[in-house]
């Protein structure tokens, strides 16, 4: 397998790792976002495994680090990571479509999926999704000083997003380890919301038997990273040439 | 802010970075990393300190072992031996890429043993910087195994298939498992020559004395953050020990 280090960012220098996609190479292309403030390998080094594991199947792949993490500088004109995690995402989808269009799979674990979903609403040339352990919308336990029921109004917002995604031609998978407060965020609140929609065609839910958040028993890592392999070569294995 | 080059080195097997201070310096660092997930949570306190001696004037470079971060391979084809020789082929990239002459290696955990074990192999070692050094792999281990059932007990008990072990979420075979085991480097092979000073928590430090005849070894305090070495649900926080980092580097500064 060929790495090659990539420095790029117009407002920060991103450092990453981009792996060739060995041949047959597959069409799409996936790129790794940061788990919280972990740096590019992940908790684990599972973000290591992920993208090694789908370039020796055919993915060209990236993982970097975003501003003020790991690797990378802050940035220069202070935006919040809020703002400018989802632009450097699209810096990362920039460089592996820079030779040619291509659909784009974003991946991301907990922190990260929530930056992945931020990426994909603005960025269209995103196509997928791998969120693992996507986090509770933070409003799911607090209510505003007037009674109205910010947790509400924050599962429509995720909710609508999503949809939003999935009417664009997204398709997502969520991979939950089986107790994560993300999971039951999906079975109790999200799920009942988004069925009968689109998601019913366009989302996958994964779980992942004695794990916590991070995976860090092997046998449950192990499973996520096939899980996701599969995943992603079921809906984007197309190879370049077909 | 330094100038960082990410590089792949000794035949594009170690990723590293390298920290370019502002002019040219004859006095280097190799920042040596611990191993494990204790890899991860030092990682942008790697940087910091990187960053800040670079300002000051000395090059850094910084790495990750064989089957480690983003080298190449995995635990299963990594070696302690492999590793000790890392740091050599780190000072080399350094050397080749900047005017140093001579390094310091700073070595954290696990990573303060691979120091002490590679330094006197290193012809250019003025000092090593230990930072809440592991005495030993034996101890190390254990120390790892108890934390692991501590926090991870309920999905797992650490033993996995054909001999693996697991610790806080990394698999390590038998060979590696065997080889940390007996990995006890001495502080009484480094040549007196050689400035030591080794950053710990007064626990830590009871156990490091300067060997015989040793003058030039210093001890200094220190306390970490809350959540530091602590993993929850198997997972470290991701710190930067600002005192400790202030503290490394001004002892470097102190002998250039």
């Amino acid at each position: 397998m060929i790495e090659k280090l990539q420095c790029f960012g117009s407002h920060a220098r991103l450092v990453g790792i981009a792996a060739a996609g060995a041949r047959p190479r597959r069409h799409a292309a996936v790129v790794l976002a940061n788990s919280g403030v972990v740096h590019r390998i992940g908790a684990n080094r599972i973000s290591v495994a992920v993208a090694r594991r789908l370039a020796a199947d055919g993915f060209d792949t990236l993982r970097f680090d975003m501003s003020g993490l790991g690797d990378s500088s802050a940035r220069d004109d202070g935006l919040a990571w809020e703002s400018s995690a989802p632009l450097e995402l699209s810096e990362g989808v920039d460089l592996v479509t820079r030779d040619y269009d291509r659909p784009v799979v974003l991946y991301g674990n907990c922190g990260g999926a929530a930056k992945s979903l931020w990426a994909a609403r603005r960025d269209e040339r995103v196509r997928g999704l791998v969120l693992t352990n996507p986090p509770p919308h933070p409003a799911e336990r607090e209510l505003d000083s007037s009674g109205t029921d910010l947790a509400e109004r924050a599962l429509e917002t995720v909710a609508t997003d999503l949809e939003v995604l999935f009417a664009r031609g997204v398709c997502a998978a969520f991979v939950y380890a089986e107790g994560d407060e993300g999971l039951d965020y999906y079975d109790r609140r999200l799920a009942p919301r988004l069925a009968g929609g689109p998601a019913d065609a366009r989302l996958d839910v994964v779980r992942i038997a004695r794990s916590n958040h991070t995976f860090s028993p092997a046998v449950a890592r192990r499973a996520a990273l096939e899980h996701i392999h599969d995943w992603v070569v079921g809906r984007f294995g197309q190879y370049d040439d077909a | 802010m330094s100038d960082v080059e990410p590089l792949f080195f000794a035949q594009a097997a170690l990723y590293g970075c390298i920290h370019r201070s502002s002019s040219p310096a004859t006095t280097g660092a190799v920042l040596i990393a611990p191993l494990f997930g204790e890899l991860i949570q030092h990682h942008r306190a790697y940087y910091v300190l990187a960053e800040a001696l670079a300002d000051a004037g000395v090059p850094v470079i910084r790495y990750d072992h064989y089957g480690t971060g983003d080298s190449q391979g995995d635990l299963d084809d990594a070696s302690v031996g492999r590793w000790v020789d890392d740091v050599a082929s780190a000072c080399q990239a350094l050397v080749a890429r900047t005017a140093v002459t001579r390094v310091h290696l700073i070595g954290a955990r696990l990573g303060a043993a691979v120091a002490v074990a590679a330094a006197p192999r290193i012809g250019r070692a003025a000092g090593i910087v230990l930072w809440e050094p592991v005495r030993d792999g034996a101890s190390h281990l254990a120390e790892l195994l108890t934390t692991h059932r501590r926090v991870l007990g309920v999905y797992t008990d650490g033993n996995g298939d054909h001999g693996t072990r697991e610790v806080l979420g990394f698999e390590i075979g038998p060979r590696l498992w065997d080889e940390l085991e007996r990995f006890d480097p001495s502080v009484a092979r480094l040549s007196p020559m050689v400035d030591v000073s080794v950053f710990a928590t007064r626990k830590t430090l009871a156990k490091w004395q300067a060997p015989d005849g040793y003058a030039s070894w210093s001890c200094e305090e220190v306390q970490h953050p809350r959540g530091w070495l602590d993993p929850e649900e198997g997972m470290y926080d991701v710190l930067v020990p600002a005192a400790v980092v202030s503290g490394i580097s001004k002892w470097i500064q102190a002998r250039l």
